[in-house]
């Protein structure tokens, strides 16, 4: 050792400017190249580097976040299983699942029923929300569906979902927002926040305060996700955390449960396994991964012919149009799931709300969930509409938004995802809170089975706002005129 | 759309403000009190950058009267012009929020920071005296320098709102606000220790503060405040040890009732001042004012008697006016002009000892030490009080709530 | 005249040395989250203790100044740090899959001898202090991947530091803000996590250092700077995801000597007289003893300074080349950090020296009864043991304190 050193003092003394040299264009090379990737390559003609693996024939949606096609990767060739698109969590994108996508095909899982899209910005400086990025989910689902259904000439008329960390909750109110339950056959839910996450916090500032606010322990976000059950529907419900508090980080004691949904699979892996994976590496071990598609394979696979079950409505009573399916019904703000008792028939009890779905366990298909309401009482002459006691318009923080039908015993649905509500949507029962830029729709639906025009509201939650109606002069001036102009800037 | 916001004559407005207020030819010494300087702002960042010069030709000596000159005691005249650029980054935050602290987990905190870059000259009298070569051998003041230039201290201070700030998310108007500050400055300017002025001090020093807002009618800003500086020893006092060794401790006060006089433009009447404690000095090395050695055979010369001495304090009193505009909504530029109204330097009268023969190591047989004569000092560095006037543009930006984080890679088609 | 000089020389071996570099805190050579980071760190010491060559303790100015004054020093830095991937989604063999990440720190800063110590150094027309812009440090490197062996996961780092001599140098400094040379420092490190609660973070450096062909303090810094390689070891233990507490080990130790070719330091006002140099040597504190007879030699004996009054003589030092022992540093660290909401650490930590070796040379000085005194009109000579300065010849027996915020950008 002693020679060596002597060697390299040797060299160094006969070439001492080769190490400031050297180092100096190191540092200065690595620093030109740390400027933000968007910044430096276009600035020199290139384009950065993106993951786009998708087969010939599917074209990408663009996000709705940032109005670029999505990057991420799908398969092609024979495909004999429900397809399964891999949702990521924050900040990161697709690329977080090609470990995951290379494991799967190794289990048996077919090249062209495998995908993943990346929704939000992919830009660490740029929190990605739930209520921002449900309408991407809603692309990514529909066009994997639409693009498999055309090239394998039957329709494929659900899919697999594994979700981690902001993924999960992403999915959850996506299903929830667009009545979309039938749509996944099962949900493995990895490291979610279900019940929060210590690092968000009600209070937080700037822009990326929106998923605080979604995902704080106990935020009114998260209570209206978990209102109605956190299991609805027919689809199958997993999850996999870590549950000792130490291994992921996000979810210490006493939240190590948080990620647990009431009515799913519960795989506490790390506590069950003595294991110690941490929050990125929890989904994306092989024996995790083995765990998940154990779990997945337990499925039957849904018939790609059958019809879709309805549900028929004569007079008060409930029933299906096919002799092998069945009811899941839930009254009141509860979602039914498939723990409720299964009925072939139901009469609505009088002035209380019942929500069902129908399933036909032959075929492993679903319905969309409805809800209806008996009439006992006289309904009130005149159109029927909802309103709401907030105006449209942006807001400095977080609102609770009220909303009113013309008919007292209609009941109202919405959704916050810019999509149509239907009956299925979620129920009204209390003040919608709204923590970010969305579009709420609510719709009143009389007992006669009357529909109101929907109501748009836009709302925004915003730092423009602030920053107009909190700027410098308007502080020293308050009769200033605040500069607004209504837009978001870019990456909030 | 209005001229105004459009955004492209606001960029040309906001690059004319910058260009004005790097430009270089205005001016000033302490940064001038601005208006609102007290009021809680919304939880943002902020900068404020002042650009100043003050030519310093001018001084008050130790008995309060002025003089056409910065070192009064000494033939000819002296000015240390300066050119001064002073950065504050200044952060409101609402520190404790949700941390369960009682009352101050309802108020607006500030954290701030303060440095810049000051250019310094000596000119005239002391300038010459400090080129002087040909008597480096008798007075001791070799290897002195006219110039120091540099960046200035670093100062932190943390401050609360414990009045006027604990409704912040729902108030548009703050009626009243009180705000308690306490701050460090860390010495880590320029410092030529041969140079009689420096962009640093080359003392720690810490102050506490209160400053009280309040809006008295429409349009008005009441600004008013007061504090306490103390200060940490100066282990090497520059220029010979005739800039104080130990700092006396500061009063400090401000106070500005602004008006708007219209649309976006303010204008305002300030005054502040502060009244210094006696500064101390160790062992000054040599005075340019020096008296004669007496003239004997063999030759004799002299030498500051070593010991500690101290002046009167130094006090300083002045007025100004502000016209500040916003150039946009997070941009305000001001012009400030500051007039001293009175003033006393700090001075004290440095004893000589003659040595007979000269340069004779005194304390060895055969050197022999006698009292001298004894010379009125001016002390240099925090005892000079100016009686110039300064002029300072400045300009203030708010940052947004998410200015800090510029979307590079969000591009919307 | 001898010991004379020895004393004065301190030194600040913190400040703005590439050691703090090598100080690891909680999660410094861990994986982050992509981001940019930004760090304030402010340090204080009040250096009233160096090591000298044989690694013993020795009290500022001792014995020539009364104990008690010191080297003060305040450094404040600014530290930004970016992690990230430029190489994601590319075909880029091991940079795909590998984060990088860029470091850049600056710093300003305070050193200032105190009270006698002071006065010593202006005896040799120099100045005791500086103030104002430290050297600029530029990092980058490349994470390893991260390994998973039950309840511990680890992950390695490569880096490369160049320390960019852009600070305030005064050659006529006993002290400097700036170091006036070069460093090139190669860097291995590993970050390790044990049951999710221990924080181990650890470096292996090696700081490869230019030549400085201006020394300052009359070339008491050294010319020939040795290169030095770091070792340091972090613990620390998580109490709840607001609360840290570390423990570190840091080792630094000069691979060979430094040397010294351009020595010029001496007295101002000459000539001097050996009661004066007598008194200069050992402030009345030490008149006799081993230091004066080792030290003064032949010609500036004990009996001369017993017997004042003899001739009055020149003292001029020999150039060079002198060379030291090399330097060496321990230290022990220890210190509590809070997160505060998820983007923001503040931290207070205190470092210990536990031992060192600094660095010293002899001086050889002509002792002649002219001004124009050299090595052809010497009466004799004699060796006066200096201390180098600065941070690459001085090594501090006193604690420093640091107080460190950092704030990562987009956290909420």
């Amino acid at each position: 050792m002693k020679h060596i050193i002597l060697l390299f003092a040797v060299i160094r003394q006969r070439f001492s400017w080769v190490p400031a040299f050297a180092g100096t264009t190191f540092i200065v090379a690595m620093t030109v190249a740390c400027a933000p990737r968007e910044i430096l390559l276009p600035a020199i003609g290139l384009k950065p580097y993106t993951l786009s693996d998708f087969p010939t024939g599917y074209t990408p949606p663009k996000s709705h976040e940032t109005g670029q096609p999505m990057p991420g990767f799908g398969g092609s060739g024979p495909l004999d299983h429900t397809p399964l698109i891999f949702i990521h969590g924050n900040t990161v994108s697709a690329r977080y699942w090609l470990p995951a996508r290379a494991h799967f095909k190794t289990r048996g899982f077919a090249d062209a029923g495998l995908w993943s899209l990346g929704y939000g910005w992919d830009n660490v400086r740029y929190f990605d929300s739930a209520d921002l990025s449900v309408p991407s989910v809603e692309r990514i689902v529909n066009s994997v569906m639409q693009h498999l259904s055309k090239e394998t000439g039957q329709p494929v008329r659900q899919v697999d979902i594994i979700g981690h960390s902001l993924g999960v909750t992403l999915v959850r109110q996506w299903m929830k927002q667009t009545n979309s339950w039938h749509k996944v056959r099962s949900f493995i839910a990895a490291c979610g926040a279900n019940d929060g996450v210590w690092t968000a916090d009600m209070y937080s500032r700037g822009q990326n305060r929106g998923v605080a606010f979604e995902l704080a322990p106990g935020s009114p976000w998260l209570t209206q996700l978990n209102a109605g059950g956190e299991t609805p529907g027919a689809t199958r419900y997993m999850t996999l955390y870590d549950g000792t508090g130490w291994g992921d980080v996000l979810f210490p004691k006493p939240q190590q449960d948080s990620s647990a949904l009431e009515g799913a699979y519960n795989l506490p892996y790390n506590r069950e396994h003595g294991t110690w994976y941490d929050h990125l590496e929890l989904p994306r071990k092989p024996e995790t991964m083995d765990a998940m598609i154990a779990w997945l394979k337990q499925a039957p696979e849904p018939s790609r012919t059958a019809e879709l079950p309805a549900i028929v409505r004569k007079g008060d009573s409930l029933s299906v149009d096919q002799p092998e399916a069945a009811l899941h019904c839930a009254t009141g703000e509860k979602n039914p799931d498939a723990r409720n008792a299964v009925v072939q028939s139901l009469q609505l009890e009088p002035g209380i709300v019942t929500s069902c779905y129908a399933h036909n366990s032959a075929t492993g298909l679903s319905s969309a969930l409805a809800r209806y309401k008996r009439g006992d009482k006289p309904l009130a002459p005149g159109k029927l509409t909802v309103s709401s006691a907030q105006m449209a318009k942006s807001y400095q923080n977080p609102i609770k938004v009220t909303l009113t039908a013309s008919e007292p015993e209609a009941f109202i649905v919405y959704t916050t995802s810019g999509t149509p509500p239907n009956s299925g949507s979620p129920l009204y029962t209390a003040p919608v809170y709204v923590a970010g830029p969305l579009r709420l729709t609510a719709m009143a639906i009389a007992p006669d089975g009357r529909r109101s025009a929907p109501l748009i509201l836009d709302y925004d939650i915003s730092l423009e706002l602030i920053e107009a109606e909190r700027s410098l002069q308007r502080q020293y001036d308050p009769g200033t005129a605040a500069d607004y102009d209504g837009k978001r800037k870019k990456g909030r | 759309m209005q001229r105004s916001q459009h955004p492209r004559f606001r960029f040309k407005r906001q690059a004319t403000a910058l260009l004005l207020a790097l430009a270089g030819s205005a001016h000033a010494g302490d940064v001038p009190p601005q208006f609102g300087r007290y009021l809680p702002l919304y939880p943002a960042f902020h900068t404020s950058t002042s650009l100043g010069f003050d030519a310093r030709d001018r001084s008050y000596d130790a008995s309060g009267k002025e003089q056409d000159t910065a070192t009064p005691n000494l033939p000819g005249k002296t000015r240390f012009p300066e050119q001064r650029l002073d950065v504050s980054a200044i952060w409101t935050l609402p520190l404790f929020e949700a941390a369960g602290v009682p009352f101050f987990d309802s108020r607006l905190h500030t954290v701030r920071l303060h440095g810049g870059y000051s250019r310094n000259d000596t000119r005239g009298a002391l300038a010459d005296f400090a080129r002087d070569t040909r008597d480096d051998r008798t007075t001791r003041a070799n290897s002195l320098s006219t110039r120091s230039n540099g960046l200035t201290d670093v100062t932190m201070e943390f401050g609360s709102w414990l009045l006027g700030s604990s409704n912040w998310r729902e108030r548009s108007e703050t009626p009243y606000a009180l705000l308690a500050l306490i701050g460090l400055r860390l010495p880590t300017g320029g410092y030529n220790r041969d140079a009689p002025i420096n962009p640093g001090s080359n003392t720690l020093a810490a102050h506490g503060q209160l400053g009280l807002y309040a809006r008295p009618w429409p349009g008005a800003h009441l600004d008013a405040g007061t504090g306490y500086r103390s200060y940490y020893k100066n282990q090497d006092p520059a220029f010979g040890g005739l800039s104080p060794t130990n700092q006396g401790d500061d009063l400090y006060w401000d106070l500005s009732l602004s008006q708007r006089v219209f649309s976006g433009f303010h204008l305002t009447a300030f005054a502040d001042g502060h009244k210094g404690q006696a500064n101390s000095y160790a062992d000054a090395r040599f005075a340019p004012n020096a008296p004669a050695a007496p003239n004997t055979v063999p030759a004799s010369d002299n030498y500051p008697t070593p010991g500690v001495y101290r002046d009167g304090g130094t006090k300083l009193i002045r007025a100004g006016l502000s016209l500040q505009g916003f150039i946009a909504q997070r941009w305000l530029l001001g012009l400030h002009y500051a007039m001293p109204l009175s003033g006393e330097s700090g001075e004290f009268d440095l004893p000589y000892s003659n040595r007979q023969p000269a340069g004779c190591t005194v304390g060895s047989t055969g050197c022999n030490v006698t009292a001298g004569g004894s010379t009125r000092v001016h002390g240099l560095g925090p005892a000079r009080v100016y009686a110039s006037p300064a002029v300072s543009l400045t300009l203030k930006l708010n940052f947004g709530q998410g200015d800090s984080f510029t979307c590079t890679g969000c591009k919307q088609p | 005249m001898k010991a004379i000089l020895p004393l004065l020389m301190l030194c600040v071996a913190t400040a703005t040395q590439a050691g703090i570099v090598f100080t690891p805190h909680v999660s410094e050579y861990g994986i982050l989250p992509p981001g940019i980071y930004a760090e304030y760190t402010l340090i204080g010491t009040e250096i009233e203790a160096i090591y000298d060559r044989n690694g013993d303790k020795v009290q500022l100015g001792r014995p020539f100044v009364p104990a008690g004054d010191s080297t003060d020093a305040v450094l404040f830095l600014y530290k930004a740090l970016w992690i990230g991937n430029l190489f994601r989604d590319s075909n880029i063999p091991i940079l795909k899959n590998h984060s990088q990440f860029c470091r850049a720190i600056g710093s300003v800063s305070y050193q200032q001898n105190t009270g006698a110590i002071a006065n010593r150094v202006r005896l040799f027309n120099q100045r005791p202090g500086s103030n104002g812009l430290g050297d600029l440090f530029g990092l980058c490197g490349i994470y390893s991947s991260e390994l998973r062996a039950g309840p511990v996961k680890a992950n390695g780092l490569l880096a490369t530091t160049v320390k960019f001599p852009i600070g305030r140098y005064d050659q006529r400094a006993a002290l400097n803000t700036g170091t006036n040379y070069w460093s090139v420092i190669p860097q291995l490190a590993f970050h390790s996590e044990l049951f999710g609660r221990v924080y181990i973070d650890g470096t292996v450096a090696y700081q490869l250092n230019g030549d400085n062909d201006k020394p300052s303090f009359g070339g008491l810094t050294p010319t020939r700077i040795a290169d030095v390689y770091n070792g340091e070891i972090n613990f620390a233990w998580k109490f709840s995801e607001h609360w840290f507490a570390d423990v570190g080990f840091s080792y630094r130790k000069s691979v060979g000597s430094n040397g010294y070719d351009k020595v010029t330091v001496n007295f101002e006002d000459q000539p001097l007289s050996p009661q004066s140099a007598c008194d200069n040597t050992n402030n009345g504190i030490t008149r006799t003893g081993n230091m004066l007879g080792v030290a003064l030699g032949p010609v500036v004996s004990q009996q001369l300074c017993d017997n004042p009054g003899s001739d009055q003589f020149y003292l001029n030092p020999r150039a060079g080349p002198y060379e030291d022992n090399g330097v060496q540093g321990t230290l022990l660290t220890t210190g509590i950090s809070y997160v505060y909401r998820a983007s923001t650490v503040v931290q207070a930590r205190v470092a210990k020296p536990i031992g060192g070796r600094g660095s010293q040379i002899d001086v050889v000085f002509d002792v002649c009864t002219r001004e124009d005194c050299g090595p052809g009109n010497a009466t004799s000579q004699v060796t006066s043991t200096l201390f180098g300065v600065q941070e690459a010849a001085a090594v501090s027996a006193s604690p420093f304190f640091e107080l460190r915020l950092v704030h990562l950008f987009w956290a909420p």
